[in-house]
């Protein structure tokens, strides 16, 4: 019987960290407040890095869908009904053989600058989203 | 805004890549085939291990007696052009561009280095500025266009660290710093600023003469 | 001679009769109509490639010895005088005016020697003596030229040398020098019209006229040394040529060809000349260019490389060396012209005890001032070229009070300006010709 309680206990200390720990790890995704990377960690950063409002972002109209941004591409074609969403952008940017952190900065300012320029709304210019300390 | 950029970025980016590149060549070719023409003694004595002595003695800083008889003319003048050119060139953010629009990318200078640079840049064309106003000959040769095209070089270098610095107004800055450096690149082929090709070209014949012919020096 | 307007260093304007009167004749349509066809037919791709590509930079000023005397006054910087002349041309698409016009020709004709120091202070290789000559060119087809240098081209043309020397004159003065040298050397000829002979030597018209004891001591060194040579009787013996210089290059091309056709005619193995820069530089890489040849159509020879060679070959022997200390003064046509600096100096080693150099020498010498057509504008422009030249008197003090005595000057026009110039500064040093030295050192 002892023995089931000190088991139970441990579960239960578990499932409440396990629990604590989701919920710090979805609080974290929906506070976004940069873009950030794990390719980027640990290198000498050219210019500031972006803030990033996720939830403010959001809220914007032309962003219809998650996958605007979060997109999967396959054979060469955006899907409509797939997403990347908890994957970080350098899984597949970063994945190709001969890639560099240069095809992973290109395809951000690609993904940005492409819809803030038609939107006519957000930043374009290299100092708009690349501002403050690095 | 989203306009120019637009227009700067892209029609007016390509505009002045292929006027400055079409330029060069239809300048050079014009040139030459001039030279064909009515110059016959610069195909006739041409030398290129003579050319290439008198290209050698003047790129190298204070190589020529001319060079060392004004130290400091020279240094700024070597400073200047190592900086001018590899500045744009070098630039992480202008690599950045060129990998976004054709996939090609290569050394890029670290953001300090590139930033000591145009201050020399800058301050360069300070002193050139001061030179041709205080030195009488200089001042008695300068013409305005002299003047005209060191503001062309200035421009695109003051806006450029304004933006990379990011100081107010830079939005404006940035704008400026794409128009002012594709009107600079437009315009190399078809004002003084032209000596940047054509300075192979008569450093070439003069080596040729003085070494093939003359068999002399000319530094 | 007209005095108006202030100057450079407010001297007043010489300007020669010649030119006014020659300007006076013209309209702005004929001055704009000569340039612009000059420029669209001779403007070729040196001149467009100069024009657009000096930066105005200054580094061409220090290299000018009109700059450097006259207090650097800035409108005499080679890249000045370009702007004063072909500038306006350009600028005004031909239609400049009469007092433009004349300015140009004093500025291209007497405030540059063509030396072509200046391209070597130049980062690009500007040729300023080029952009002179289109300049002296264009003055040249409106008729609006110096006087005296004039006179001389029409001496060319009416008698194939340039001091109006008639044939009889020029071979009664061969016979005379032979005549007088043969009291030194019993046995001593001036070959004439011999064919097949090793060397053809020429000279240029001012000898026989005001130097003859040169060609003397040519003869004298050329018998010593047991050269085969001749000179000719005919036209074509005069190497010289003003008409180079005044821009008329179609006169050029046929003083140079009949210069090489006697020398042709006689099957001669080559051409040596006596100590002239501008005639070497008329012989070596201006006439034959005109005529055609990419190098002269028979070897030419300059004295200095020739003694040198005599030298070498132990054919002319140094008796004794000449005792007092020389230094040596490189001219442009021959140093910048044919890179014979070296060659002269071993003849000057080989001839005399103590050598003491110049400061600058070599290519970078400082002109004699005299040279590229300037010496003969005559007398109107004679205070102007000494004073034009304050950095060579400085430059000879300088020797001068390192020791030398004498000043050795292979070329006849720098031994004009030189002798102007040490008289004007009172320097205390004599001239003398290569030959003089070798005349009185070798064994005879």
């Amino acid at each position: 019987m002892k023995q089931y309680h000190k088991v139970s206990s441990l579960l239960a200390v578990f499932a409440f960290a396990g629990l604590v720990f989701f919920a710090m790890s979805t609080e974290a995704q929906f506070s976004i407040t940069t873009v950030e990377d794990s390719a980027f960690s640990g290198k000498e950063r050219m210019r500031p890095i972006v803030s990033f409002d996720h939830d403010a972002h959001m809220a914007y109209d032309a962003v219809e869908d998650c996958n605007t941004c979060h997109h999967m591409w396959e054979d060469g074609k955006k899907m409509d009904n797939a997403d990347s969403i908890g994957m970080e952008c350098s899984a597949c940017h970063l994945a190709e053989p001969g890639n560099s952190e240069m095809n992973l900065i290109s395809a951000y300012h690609r993904l940005c600058r492409t819809c803030h320029l038609n939107e006519k709304a957000g930043p374009v210019l290299c100092g708009e989203c690349h501002a403050g300390e690095k | 805004m989203y306009d120019i950029y637009a227009l700067a970025r892209g029609p007016l980016a390509w505009g002045a890549f292929i006027v400055f590149f079409g330029g060069i060549i239809y300048r050079l070719a014009a040139i030459l085939l001039e030279a064909r023409k009515k110059d016959h003694v610069v195909y006739a004595y041409f030398s290129p291990y003579y050319a290439m002595r008198s290209m050698l003695h003047w790129i190298v800083p204070f190589g020529s007696r001319s060079m060392r008889q004004q130290p400091i003319l020279t240094t700024v003048t070597f400073a200047f052009h190592i900086c001018l050119i590899g500045v744009p060139l070098f630039l992480f953010a202008h690599i950045i561009l060129f990998k976004e629009s054709f996939d090609i990318s290569w050394w890029t200078l670290s953001g300090m280095a590139a930033q000591v640079m145009t201050v020399i840049v800058l301050l360069s064309c300070v002193y050139f500025f001061v030179r041709r106003i205080v030195q009488p000959d200089v001042r008695y040769l300068s013409s305005t266009a002299d003047y005209l095209i060191l503001l062309l070089v200035v421009l695109p270098f003051a806006t450029g660290f304004w933006a990379a610095r990011g100081w107010a107004g830079f939005e404006i800055a940035t704008l400026l710093h794409m128009l002012s450096g594709e009107l600079l690149l437009a315009l190399i082929p078809f004002t003084k600023l032209s000596h940047m090709f054509f300075f192979p070209l008569t450093r070439i014949y003069a080596g040729s003469e003085f070494g093939a012919v003359r068999n002399a020096k000319d530094w | 001679m007209a005095t108006t307007e202030p100057k450079a260093n407010d001297e007043p304007i010489v300007l020669d009769d010649a030119i006014i009167e020659g300007a006076e004749k013209l309209s702005e349509e004929d001055i704009a109509q000569v340039i612009n066809d000059m420029i669209r037919t001779e403007g070729g791709a040196r001149f467009k490639a100069y024009l657009n590509t000096c930066m105005s930079c200054g580094y061409c000023s220090g290299a000018c010895h009109y700059y450097l005397s006259r207090d650097k006054e800035p409108r005499l910087a080679p890249a000045a005088k370009v702007k004063q002349t072909l500038g306006e041309f350009v600028r005004k698409k031909g239609r400049v005016s009469r007092e433009t016009l004349m300015r140009s020709c004093e500025i291209a004709f007497t405030d540059c020697n063509l030396c072509r120091r200046c391209m070597m202070y130049c980062p690009f290789g500007i040729d300023v003596a080029f952009l002179m000559l289109f300049v002296r060119r264009v003055c040249h087809k409106l008729g609006v030229v110096p006087r005296y240098i004039q006179d001389t081209a029409h001496s060319h043309s009416a008698t194939m040398n340039q001091m109006w020397v008639q044939e009889d004159e020029w071979i009664d003065t061969l016979q005379w020098q032979e005549d007088e040298a043969r009291d030194e050397i019993p046995d001593l000829r001036i070959p004439l019209e011999k064919e097949g002979a090793d060397v053809y030597y020429s000279v240029i018209g001012p000898e026989p006229k005001f130097r003859a004891q040169l060609i003397y001591q040519a003869a004298v060194l050329m018998h010593a040394a047991g050269i085969d040579w001749t000179m000719t009787e005919f036209p074509g013996w005069d190497n010289s040529d003003m008409c180079m210089y005044t821009g008329d290059i179609e006169m050029t091309a046929r003083l140079k060809k009949v210069h090489f056709e006697s020398a042709l005619r006689l099957r001669s193995k080559r051409i040596v000349m006596g100590e002239c820069g501008h005639a070497f530089r008329s012989v070596y890489d201006v006439g034959n260019r005109f005529l055609g040849w990419k190098m002269p159509p028979i070897e030419v020879v300059h004295a200095v490389a020739f003694y040198d060679e005599l030298l070498a070959e132990g054919r002319l022997k140094i008796a004794r060396k000449f005792e007092r200390p020389v230094t040596f003064h490189d001219p442009c046509n021959i140093v910048r012209g044919q890179g014979l600096h070296e060659k002269a100096r071993s003849v000057v080693r080989q001839s005399c005890e103590t050598f003491i150099e110049m400061e600058p020498n070599r290519e970078h010498n400082f002109c004699c001032c005299a040279g590229g057509g300037v010496i003969n504008c005559g007398p109107p422009y004679k205070n102007k070229r000494v004073k034009s030249n304050r950095v060579k008197a400085e430059q000879l003090m300088a020797a001068r009070e390192k020791g030398a005595e004498v000043v050795i000057a292979p070329c006849h026009n720098c031994h004009g300006g030189l002798e102007d110039i040490i008289h004007h500064y009172k320097i205390d040093i004599e001239i003398k010709f290569l030959i003089d030295i070798l005349f009185e050192c070798m064994e005879k």
